[in-house]
């Protein structure tokens, strides 16, 4: 390598890679872009004049990682060029967070030298932090709960359902307490007591809760049974986590969790009435989108407000739609900001 | 996301804070500054990744060298810089050949270059 001035030139030898991949960071961090909000990550949380800043990232987000080094792309694209569009990389980089591989969805080049890698923050990662005592709780819990032990104690992270399941002994107890969590695979099951009640009523008040705060459920809705309820369950970082499970066998059909929200699939054959407005966090609903309308959701009018920072999300586009029988579902920030509830879900 | 212009090592920074210090100086008794007159240097193992210094070369990655009387002053390319629709293979007096080949530009100071390999 040689640089030469008008003063003369200085030469040096380099080793030649292949690949060498480096992410561009901000000080200490690396530098992530969170689509979904237009958020740049930087570690710190500084300010960073016309731009929202955030110090971290959160479990399932999408993020933008920008790098050099890459090596090839699929298609050729001369160095030194500049041009606009996004050629892909031939082969995709493994990358890890916090030693758990991410789900890589893009990797190419997007300018002279700057790669972008587009990936999913592992739903795992806080888990790991956690105590060996819980996560013996974790998968005793799983034995104990499901036939075939499906759970993965470090997800931390689900879609599905829960059920109350209340320990005999107890049972008198339980009845008041409202729901247990079990293990079916990575599902868990609420259920109702009385199936005749109106699921949605039931829990749209507070059943996702504030994240971080304790979630112990109103009266009107500890007697859940027999119904299941689309649900998804954060259990993510924080100290009271080492207790979580300690105190869910504890307590039996007394549940405090923390970092819930909710999620709601709709299949191609069912609709949801939305009678009020409500926030989910994730919506799986592909069947029912026709354009920028979703006909299988009838919004009577109400707004109904999705994660769009959820790569389940992504496929909305961070759009607003429009709802049959008026109503719009839009699009919303951070998980970790809002307090999702659960609407009807039948 | 811009690259950040920074130095890989303490010794450098040391390096680099005299070579700025020294150029105030040039620049000072020669006013307007002229053409360099101190050949360019390299420091030992200056020659990184831009974004992780890691030393080493590849291509199409973003290179920085990083040395003494590299360039004339600081230039951050621009579009009026660009050549047909290229990064400039010159930028601020300096230039850069690897393996024979002229690598393009996009940051040039006396003590540090960003170039695409």
């Amino acid at each position: 390598m040689t640089v030469t001035t008008s003063a003369g030139t200085a030469t040096t030898t380099a080793v030649l890679s292949a690949v060498l991949p480096g992410l561009f960071t901000f000080g200490n961090y690396v530098a992530a872009i969170r689509p979904g909000d237009s958020t740049i990550v930087n570690g710190t949380g500084n300010a960073i004049t016309g731009y929202s800043t955030a110090a971290a990232a959160n479990p399932g987000d999408v993020l933008s990682l920008y790098a050099t080094g890459l090596a090839a792309t699929t298609t050729s694209v001369a160095p030194g060029l500049v041009f606009s569009g996004a050629y892909p990389t031939s082969a995709t980089p493994t990358v890890t967070i916090g030693g758990i591989a991410a789900a890589v969805s893009f990797s190419g080049l997007v300018g002279a030298g700057l790669y972008q890698i587009n990936l999913t923050v592992p739903a795992t990662l806080d888990l790991r932090r956690l105590s060996g005592c819980c996560q013996r709780e974790w998968e005793q819990f799983a034995r104990e709960g499901v036939s075939d032990g499906g759970i993965r104690g470090r997800n931390s992270h689900y879609t599905g359902y829960l059920r109350k399941v209340g320990h005999r002994r107890h049972q008198r107890h339980a009845d008041g307490y409202g729901c247990r969590l079990v293990g079916y695979g990575q599902r868990f099951f609420l259920r109702r007591r009385k199936p005749s009640r109106d699921l949605g009523a039931e829990f749209r008040r507070s059943y996702a809760g504030n994240l971080g705060a304790h979630y112990r459920p109103a009266y009107r809705e500890r007697n859940l049974r027999w119904k299941q309820h689309p649900f998804r369950l954060y259990v993510t970082g924080g100290h009271d986590n080492d207790n979580f499970f300690e105190r869910h066998r504890r307590r039996h059909d007394a549940y405090f969790f923390r970092h819930v929200a909710a999620a709601l699939t709709i299949d191609s054959t069912s609709v949801w009435n939305v009678t009020a407005n409500s926030t989910v966090t994730s919506l799986i609903d592909k069947s029912g989108i026709s354009g920028t309308s979703i006909t299988n959701i009838v919004g009577n009018g109400y707004t109904v407000t999705y994660n769009a920072t959820l790569s389940a999300n992504s496929y909305f586009g961070g759009l607003t739609y429009s709802l049959a029988n008026g109503g719009s579902l839009i699009p919303a920030g951070s998980v970790t900001t809002s307090a999702p509830e659960i609407t009807s879900g039948e | 996301m811009s690259r950040v212009q920074r130095s890989p090592s303490p010794r450098v920074n040391e390096r680099r804070r005299a070579t700025v210090l020294c150029s105030y100086v040039v620049f000072l008794l020669a006013v307007p500054a002229a053409a360099q007159t101190s050949p360019p240097t390299i420091v030992s193992g200056g020659v990184v990744n831009s974004a992780s210094y890691v030393a080493g070369v590849s291509p199409s990655a973003w290179i920085s060298i990083f040395g003494t009387n590299l360039a004339s002053s600081t230039v951050t390319v621009g579009s009026a810089d660009l050549v047909n629709g290229n990064l400039p293979t010159t930028l601020s007096g300096a230039s850069v050949t690897i393996d024979g080949i002229p690598a393009y530009m996009d940051y040039a100071s006396p003590t540090q270059l960003n170039v695409e390999a």
